[in-house]
């Protein structure tokens, strides 16, 4: 059996497309279920459903076999994980925002993120000193109420950058779903995950 | 003069009752568990002609950064002690390689040595991390002693009960260099990992002729000193390895006279989590 973490939500529907396309099926609507494993009716995979931000550290210490998430989570933990496969969809980018567009970045602004260490190496590739601020949600806020000059954020669509008057400044990072296996894990299921990502890359 | 009071750290009510980073202490129970598990291990090793030694917690940070350039600076606990930046040691390899050099220069045939201690390095979040560690290097015999080493680390697997390891064996000259396979797929394990696999790794296979000794170009070598053959030992119940080695054939001669080694350490905290 393998073991999927995946994140509740988007990843999670478009994961299920794919397994459903290889024939994996699950007793009820695995998009609904109030557990969080669930095991499908071969009984050959079981999802692990936890928050996005988990499902690295699920993987990293084989607590799941294999898992799928953002490229833009991986930068930023750099857990140590194999990265199987582009699932090409999830599409987006981590930007910099701010309240006015192409606005040179001052130096000692204030910086909100969720993502420190990609906003902090960013920073420093560009010689400019800021001091980041580590927030986990509503990071769009931060400009408009004051706690920073600017964000660090990931989008799909610039929809919510605009509803809340920024501006994309710069793109960080192009981000999609990967694939990833804990990498003693793999080696005790190495057929199966090779099996299984050799049926999935024609699907992608 | 200091008072402990001066040594309070951040804590407010001080740290007496704390200990730093990931440190821990061993409790009685703790320590016969330990010491029940390591003496399985030393009498496999001590069987097999292998002398245990020991060196000193610090080593100066040059001697260590020099022999494994890519210790970084953010993983090595570094104090200052006089006008010396010392570190405490990541490895026990390199220290081992010196006390060759120093004390052992002129001895002549093989030398098997083996060890029980500490390691430290730096977590992400940068807390400083104890691993309890045993290994063994055998200095002086070519790569043809590469299977009797191999075969000593399945006996201690053995001698320790532990159901279902499995141990991957590569090469420096065909591994992987990360674990990005999404464009060169998955590396291959098994069979197919011999094919146009270095001398070296097919006659060690060969040698070892153990079903759980398997080939595989996964096998990810961030130990810059390593020359030959790159082992790891797993089991299921634990997301990392349990216990590395390889050949490292250049490091002796950075302390003294130039001669081939080859060696494996077990991680003991992984060890004694997985053991029921």
């Amino acid at each position: 059996m393998i073991r999927v973490a995946v994140a509740k939500g988007y990843l999670l529907g478009k994961t299920a497309e794919i397994f459903a396309q290889l024939g994996v099926q699950f007793a009820e609507p695995i998009t609904e279920t109030r557990q969080l494993q669930i095991t499908d009716t071969s009984g050959r995979y079981t999802f692990i459903l936890v928050r996005p931000w988990d499902v690295p550290v699920f993987v990293a210490n084989g607590a799941a076999d294999i898992g799928v998430v953002g490229e833009d989570v991986l930068a930023e933990q750099q857990p140590n994980v194999a990265r199987l496969l582009d699932l090409r969809f999830g599409d987006c980018q981590l930007v910099l925002a701010g309240l006015h567009p192409s606005d040179a970045v001052k130096p000692y602004s204030r910086v909100a993120t969720k993502y420190p260490r990609l906003t902090e190496a960013y920073f420093q590739t560009k010689h400019c000193p800021v001091s980041v601020v580590k927030l986990y949600g509503s990071i769009e806020s931060a400009p408009v109420t004051g706690l920073a000059e600017y964000i660090v954020d990931l989008t799909a669509t610039g929809a919510t950058l605009k509803a809340n008057g920024l501006h994309c400044l710069d793109t960080l990072l192009e981000s999609t779903a990967l694939l990833i296996a804990n990498p003693v894990r793999l080696r005790f299921l190495h057929s199966d995950i090779d099996a299984l990502v050799a049926r999935i890359s024609p699907l992608l | 003069m200091l008072s402990g009071d001066d040594y309070t750290g951040c804590g407010g009510r001080g740290d007496a009752m704390i200990t730093p980073g990931e440190l821990q202490d061993i409790t009685p129970v703790q320590w016969d568990q330990q010491q029940a598990v390591q003496s399985i291990i030393l009498d496999t090793l001590r069987a097999h002609g292998y002398q245990p030694v020991s060196t000193p917690l610090l080593e100066y940070a040059s001697m260590i950064v020099n022999a494994m350039p890519n210790a970084r600076n953010r993983s090595l606990v570094q104090l200052v002690d006089r006008d010396h930046i010392m570190v405490l040691r990541p490895d026990h390899t390199v220290p081992i390689a010196r006390l060759v050099g120093m004390h052992m220069r002129n001895k002549t045939g093989p030398i098997r040595l083996c060890y029980v201690g500490p390691i430290y390095y730096r977590d992400d979040a940068g807390a400083c991390v104890e691993q309890s560690q045993i290994g063994v290097e055998l200095i002086g015999e070519s790569p043809d002693a590469d299977a009797d080493v191999l075969l000593i680390l399945t006996q201690v697997l053995d001698a320790l009960q532990l159901s279902d390891w499995l141990i991957d064996v590569g090469h420096v000259d065909t591994m992987a260099s990360g674990l990005d396979y999404r464009y060169s797929g998955i590396p291959a394990r098994g069979a197919a990992a011999l094919t146009d696999a270095p001398e070296a790794l097919q006659s060690v296979i060969q040698a070892c002729n153990h079903p759980k000794i398997v080939p595989n170009r996964a096998v990810v070598n961030d130990v810059t000193y390593y020359t030959g053959i790159v082992f790891e030992a797993m089991v299921p119940t634990w997301g990392g390895v349990i216990a590395t080695g390889g050949r490292y054939d250049g490091l002796l001669a950075q302390f003294g006279p130039d001669r081939p080694a080859v060696g494996f350490c077990l991680n003991m905290n992984a060890i004694m989590a997985v053991l029921p």
